[in-house]
Order: C-alpha cells, then structure tokens, then sequence
C-alpha cells in the first residue's frame, strides 16, 4: 500500500495544483482523474460532467441509457460470478484496479503538459513515474506492495 | 543565430552551452560551489537557492516553463508532506 498511496498522492496534487492555476483542463478537455478532480472543484456540476455520465449514464434518463448503467451492471455480474466461482479476493477489485491503471493517463496528459515546454526535463521527471506507476499498480494488485 | 551585445540569455544559451536545461543545471553547479566554498552552511545554502534559481531559470528560460515545472516540484513536495501527516507506514 506504501508506494501506491505515494504514487496517489503525488498524482492528486500535481493534478490540483495544474488544474487551480488554469494549466490543464482549461479548456474542457480533461482525462479521468482530472474529470474526477474537476467535478469535486465544482461539486454543483458533478452530474453533467463526463465521468459520471460515461459510469452512470445521463442522469435524468437511467432507464433509457445503453451505455453507463447496462454496462456497470453487466461487468458487476461478471465480477460476482468470477468471485463465486473462485473464491478470489483480487477479483473484487479488478474495476479498482482497473481505474487505477487509468489514472496513468493522467501522468501522461502532466508529462504532454510539460514536453510542450521543454522535453528533456519533463521525460527525465514523469517518465520513470508514468512507467513505474503502472508496475506499482500490477503489484497493488498482487497484493506485494 | 548572431546575439546582440549584452543579450546575456542568448550568449549563455545559445552561443556559449546551447541548451536551456543543461544551463539551469550548471547555473545550479556554479551556485552550490560557491556556496560551499563560502561555508555559510546546509539551511542557509538551501534558502539561498530558492530565489536565486528562480531568477537564474526566469533570465534564461521563460515564465510559462518555470511556472509548470515549479507547479510539479510544489505537487511532489505537498505529496511528502501529507504522506508525512497521514502516510501509513
């Protein structure tokens, strides 16, 4: 759990500091976690943002939507079954896991950020995080960290 | 590129060590010699460096750079100190 706090925690700060001084996200585009992070910046909003209506569908229209709620209840009973089937506790928190490796693109999306402003200092600082952040994630998983 | 008399930001980038980086990192080399030839100790060396690196890094490059580089190295630095505070080792 050591190094994947760590490795969160540094992620959600840059992500906050980037986003509250206007240097990602500025013009909507955001990836997971900065779309994460910028709903909780603008909590009155979190409904029509694009994470919550890509996980849960459009909220005012559950009962028609074929891509968010569908989808989250066909991978629960996946997941259950696998559970059931194993006994497996790691399969439980294979979406978690999965969001987690996700959130690498967020290091990408910081690390395009900086190589616009120059290269080589932005791939020596986020390039060996954006690689070991992955491995850390696998090993999260593994339950070895 | 030809530099203008004076125009100290292109002689030292361009003409003189012919990369951005690579003069912030002997801007810093230069400075942590002769601060540890001047013996005035660890705190004062490293509070010394703080602004002293900031106008070096702002004379030759330029302020949207810093400002992000500066904004990662601030993320990393609030990332140690609340795994310092709540960290769960």
């Amino acid at each position: 759990m050591g190094k994947m706090v760590t490795y969160l925690s540094i992620l959600i700060f840059i992500d906050l500091l980037m986003i509250v001084t206007g240097q990602i996200c500025a013009s909507g585009t955001c990836t997971l976690s900065s779309t994460i992070i910028a709903s909780l910046l603008n909590i009155g909003e979190i409904t029509f943002k694009g994470f919550f209506t890509g996980l849960i569908g459009v909220f005012s229209d559950l009962g028609s939507s074929t891509t968010g709620l569908f989808s989250l209840i066909g991978a629960g009973a996946v997941i259950v079954t696998s559970f059931i089937a194993t006994r497996e506790f790691r399969i439980l928190i294979i979406p978690m896991t999965a969001t987690l490796a996700l959130l690498t693109s967020d290091f990408i999306i910081i690390s395009s950020k900086l190589i616009s402003l120059n290269p080589v200092a932005a791939i020596f600082i986020m390039g060996p995080i954006s690689i070991i952040y992955t491995l850390t994630v696998m090993e999260w998983w593994r339950g070895k960290d | 590129m030809i530099c203008n008399l004076l125009d100290l930001r292109c002689i030292i980038v361009n003409e003189l060590i012919g990369n951005v980086l690579l003069s912030v990192v002997l801007g810093a080399v230069v400075y942590f010699m002769i601060a540890s030839r001047m013996k005035f100790g660890f705190d004062t060396t490293i509070a010394f460096s703080i602004p002293l690196l900031l106008i070096l890094g702002l004379a030759i490059s330029s302020f949207s750079v810093i400002y992000a580089f500066v904004t990662v190295i601030v993320g990393f630095m609030l990332a140690f100190l609340f795994n310092q505070i709540v960290g769960n080792r």
